[in-house]
């Protein structure tokens, strides 16, 4: 019984599960959508952060293991 | 724990089944799904089956997408090119909001007819994978060309294309 219901109640849940087609995205192209929306903003608080954690090349482009940065 | 993997296993395929594609799409040599739209710029509406015996460039557009934004001048000079006897430039505006599909038009001047639709049934029933999304359709209806998005490097191939097929030079 607690199964059928879960699969009911499963089911029901489905509605939400769709895709965005592409002619819809033109709430998710707003610049405020964006997930870095200031990417001088972000630069910034990346170099605050690289230089507080002493680890420079620690966030997304390291170096090829050469210890030149 | 075996029902709760049944149920998931369920609920995942479900899932997947909902987000196949449309197997309807309009791809090459596949008649072009008919419509009938209003124009934006003009108070009258336009159906695709009464331009049969025409080529048609059909454009899917939306004022939110960049691409289109550098794809209009280009449209502006393939009509220029080739003028409208040969080639009738369509684009259809897929903005929920009229206004903001007027308000590109402002900005970005269109030689081409333009078209609103906002319920998605004509990208829909195209099978739009991207935005822009453009159509070459020859004279009987079918689409014999179809090209996702647009980039500036692209441009003068896909120009080059479209005359040579037109021209019947080339097979798409």
């Amino acid at each position: 019984m607690k199964a059928i219901i879960t699969i009911l109640l499963g089911t029901l849940l489905l509605s939400a599960c769709t895709t965005v087609e592409p002619w819809e995205r033109g709430i998710l192209a707003r610049d405020d959508m964006a997930l870095d929306f200031d990417a001088s903003m972000s630069g910034l608080q990346q170099q605050v952060y690289i230089s507080k954690e002493a680890a420079s090349g620690s966030a997304g482009l390291g170096g090829g293991g050469c210890g030149c940065n | 724990m075996r029902p709760l993997t049944g149920i998931l296993t369920y609920l995942f395929s479900a899932c997947l089944l909902l987000s196949l594609p449309p197997a309807h799409a309009a791809t090459a040599y596949h008649q072009a799904p008919d419509f009938t739209l209003t124009r934006l710029n003009a108070n009258e509406s336009l159906t695709l089956s009464n331009l049969t015996g025409q080529w048609v460039y059909l454009d899917f557009w939306a004022s939110w997408c960049a691409p289109c934004r550098k794809s209009f001048p280009w449209m502006n000079h393939l009509a220029s090119q080739v003028g409208t006897d040969t080639l009738q430039i369509i684009a259809i505006g897929v903005d929920n909001n009229q206004k903001d599909a007027l308000q590109f038009l402002n900005k970005h001047q269109a030689n081409f007819i333009t078209l609103w639709d906002a319920s998605g049934v004509t990208p829909s029933a195209y099978g739009v994978k991207a935005m822009p999304s453009s159509y070459l359709i020859d004279p009987k209806g079918n689409v014999r060309l179809v090209h996702l998005g647009f980039r500036a490097s692209e441009k003068d191939a896909l120009e080059k294309k479209i005359l040579s097929i037109i021209a019947g030079k080339e097979e798409s």
